[in-house]
């Protein structure tokens, strides 16, 4: 269902109105209700996501579910397509404010994304009309509408001078919340977040402070609150048979690692390790990829 | 690789007028022998029928005829016509004429020889730089010829020419066997990739690299070569036959005994790559027989370039039609490929260095077809070292390297025995190449092993080509052990090495 919105309609977003440059008109498709804006979380992120980062989206955005939180992001690849697919797959509404126009797919190849989206009662959203090509110069002026939308944004993964920061510091501008995940002090992706950190962003680890945040402290007492990982560990470890196993979580609890580097440290042969890891990725505590292994 | 015989008539008559023709579809090197033959009967001060017609025959007539050796059998035949003498064998004659009468050297004095061997002829009169080339053919008189006239007083019977002795120790590419060399002396770390190489080369499985740049990738496709046990017999000579028919063996050489190694640059053609053009050639894929081929670089090959391995790597060798005639190259090589995972190269490097958009990584990596990837066994990520790791991984490589390097070449040399064992009365002698009755015997597994295998399918989204190649390669990591059985053990390291889609 396409709709055409001007700033001036009852049905346009409140929370956009009143930011310093709102669009004076804006172009939608989908399940368009004016209540899908009352409680806005924008999650922005890196384009190149790491394996955390998608676990981190997919840690926080699960913990929304059965809540009314509308997740807004900007449909690029990496960390906004993938917080778009996960509420999706969370039964959560998802709005997506694209680049160019609202009959443009941009990135292309993320076609079956935005007709999953117009399928699921989701919104594609754009301040530009129907078949405007995306442009490079235009990206902080969308971002400036993610922000506006937004009760609060959390931002998953950013590098210094991202676009991601960009949605950040206006979120900070309009006086919006702003929620960031801390990563490994080594990663380029997790540079930017711990910057904001320290001056103007919360840092949070759980879905359960963003829930906490929207909903006061009486939210619905069944939403699930996610364990948080070393707990999950220790479940984990219990259930393992060998003593090497269980060190090989410890090990890689964190940080991703490759073979080499576990053989070494724990002084088996390759051939012994090989034989392990294995073993342990078809259990499903491990994971393998580009010849390093993460926790499941 | 074929000898087909050609018999060299000469003819001489008084009648008619004086003429020298050679006729049975010769090429231009051959038309031209005449002034060579004619110039050499000078030069020695041997005398020419000038005044007669002299005709020469190549027969079978309607061959054509190319080469430079049919110099000296045609001069041989003008010699015994003119001076009417008989070899007292059955011999055979080749070589290049010079214009002093000097005989040269020719391509493919091996399979020459070799063929004399078989079809009993009892001598035969090479140019003195072929002889240790054709005394690697063995059981046969070698009569290494200097230059025409030693050649016409031997047959005199006047001065005769002494048969040639092999010599000792004249293998080709003696400089490279393994006593030498430690493999993996300049490698630091890489573990995983290292016990990848040794199955590789132990049952022969075809291998890839991916991984950054300056993470050693092409050290290790290097090490693989001093890996490789040495030929049997008749690999040798099968080498030996196509390395002497392009005159790659140096005057001083006979048998080829250490696997060839061939890694073209990625510019390569096709015709340089397969083998082909207007006569046809053995192309690189050819040289690598029964040894490694290793291309660095493996995306920056064309996409056609790369398709046309398809054929060798399933059938072990490559069928050229040219002009009506159909010519099979053997190509039974190990391919050893190395690549970066992206355009840029650092996709996954601890630095994320990474400039590449997704689409220019799905385009990068689909160079590289799902179908040879299919054809490929071994997957090894290699992951670049941090200086810390350098740091203490250099230390510890320098102590037992040595005896490390020791034990992996007795415990592929243990491989290689029990596979020459096992499938001794069947055509291939290798694991990676066992056909669906050969598994059905030999790799056995247990109900265990059987459901790590079924659990690793569906998780792992693995083909039944996949399925088989696991088996293969469990049964090189079992041999490898000294374990008649495979245990599940080695099937979980064979799916340690998968190939990964992406």
């Amino acid at each position: 269902m396409l709709k055409k919105i001007a700033i001036e309609d009852e049905d346009y977003p409140e929370l956009l109105r009143i930011i310093k440059d709102p669009p004076e008109m804006i172009f939608c498709k989908g399940r368009y209700t004016k209540d899908i804006f009352d409680r806005c979380l924008g999650v922005v992120g890196s384009r190149r996501l790491t394996p955390y980062g998608k676990k981190v989206i997919e840690t926080v955005i699960s913990s929304l579910v059965y809540t009314d939180i509308t997740i807004v992001s900007g449909f690029m690849y990496g960390a906004d397509a993938h917080a778009h697919k996960i509420s999706l797959d969370s039964g959560l509404t998802t709005v997506a404010v694209m680049p160019c126009g609202i009959e443009v797919i941009h990135p292309s190849y993320q076609e079956d994304l935005y007709n999953r989206m117009l399928r699921s009662d989701s919104v594609i959203l754009s301040e530009l009309p129907g078949n405007t090509p995306p442009r490079k110069w235009y990206y902080p002026k969308r971002n400036r509408i993610v922000a506006g939308l937004c009760k609060a944004v959390l931002i998953v993964e950013a590098e210094p001078n991202s676009g991601s920061l960009i949605t950040a510091g206006l979120a900070n501008e309009y006086n919006r919340k702003v929620f960031a995940v801390p990563g490994s002090i080594f990663s380029t992706q997790s540079l930017g977040c711990l910057g904001i950190i320290n001056s103007y962003a919360e840092g949070v680890y759980s879905g359960e402070r963003i829930v906490k945040y929207y909903y006061g402290e009486a939210y619905p007492s069944y939403i699930v609150v996610q364990e948080s990982d070393t707990q999950v560990g220790i479940s984990n470890e219990k259930s393992l048979k060998e003593d090497i196993e269980v060190q090989i979580l410890r090990l890689i609890k964190s940080d991703p690692v490759d073979i080499d580097s576990l053989a070494s440290i724990l002084g088996v042969s390759i051939a012994r390790l090989n034989t392990i890891v294995v073993r342990m990725c078809l259990s499903g505590y491990l994971q393998e990829i580009g010849g390093k292994y993460y926790i499941c | 690789m074929d000898i087909s015989k050609v018999e060299v008539e000469v003819s001489t008559s008084s009648r008619g007028l004086p003429c020298f023709d050679i006729v049975g579809l010769p090429a231009k090197t051959i038309a031209e022998s005449k002034h060579r033959i004619k110039m050499s009967f000078n030069n020695l001060g041997l005398n020419f029928p000038s005044r007669k017609r002299v005709i020469v025959n190549l027969a079978p007539a309607d061959v054509q005829k190319t080469g430079s050796f049919y110099d000296l059998p045609i001069a041989v035949g003008i010699l015994c016509a003119q001076y009417n003498i008989q070899p007292s064998e059955k011999a055979m004659f080749f070589g290049e004429l010079s214009l002093n009468g000097h005989v040269k050297h020719v391509n493919g004095s091996f399979l020459l020889a070799d063929y004399a061997r078989e079809n009993s002829y009892t001598s035969i009169f090479v140019p003195k730089e072929c002889v240790q080339e054709s005394l690697g053919a063995a059981k046969i008189k070698v009569f290494g010829v200097n230059d025409l006239l030693q050649l016409y007083y031997h047959l005199k019977g006047e001065i005769d020419i002494e048969a040639s002795i092999r010599e000792k120790n004249n293998a080709v590419n003696k400089a490279n066997t393994r006593q030498n060399r430690n493999p993996f002396s300049d490698i630091i770390g890489q573990e995983n990739a290292k016990r990848a190489i040794e199955i590789s080369v132990a049952g022969r499985h075809n291998i890839i690299f991916t991984g950054p740049p300056g993470t050693g990738k092409s050290m290790l496709a290097k090490s693989v070569k001093y890996l490789l046990p040495k030929m049997e017999k008749d690999e040798s000579v099968e080498v030996t036959k196509i390395y002497s028919s392009l005159g790659k063996i140096p005057p001083s050489g006979s048998l080829v005994e250490d696997r060839p190694y061939r890694s073209p640059h990625h510019t390569v053609s096709y015709i340089g790559l397969v083998g082909g053009g207007a006569i046809p050639v053995p192309g690189e894929i050819t040289l690598a027989h029964r040894g490694v081929l290793f291309l660095d670089e493996i995306n920056e090959f064309s996409r056609m370039v790369l398709e046309s391995l398809r054929q060798p790597l399933e059938e072990g060798n490559v069928c050229i039609v040219r002009n009506k005639r159909r010519y099979i190259f053997p190509a039974d090589f190990i391919l050893v490929a190395a690549r970066n995972p992206c355009p840029c190269g650092y996709y996954g490097h601890y630095n994320n260095k990474c400039e590449c958009t997704p689409r220019a990584i799905e385009n990068y990596k689909s160079r590289l077809s799902g179908p040879l990837l299919d054809r490929i066994d071994l997957y090894v990520d290699v992951i670049p070292l941090t200086s810390n790791q350098m740091e203490t991984l250099y230390s510890v490589n320098r102590e037992d390297s040595g005896n490390i390097v020791q034990e992996v070449c007795e415990r592929i040399s243990r491989a290689v025995s029990l596979q020459k064992e096992r499938f001794k009365n069947d055509k291939y002698n290798c694991n990676s190449k066992m056909d669906a009755t050969s598994i059905r015997k030999y790799c056995v597994i247990s109900r265990e092993g059987i459901q790590i295998l079924s659990q690793a399918m569906t998780k792992f989204c693995l083909s039944a080509r996949s399925y088989i190649k696991l088996l293969r390669v469990s049964r090189t990591i079992a041999d490898l052990a000294g374990s008649e059985n495979i245990e599940d053990s080695h099937i979980a390291e064979a799916l340690h090495y998968r190939i990964r889609s992406s």
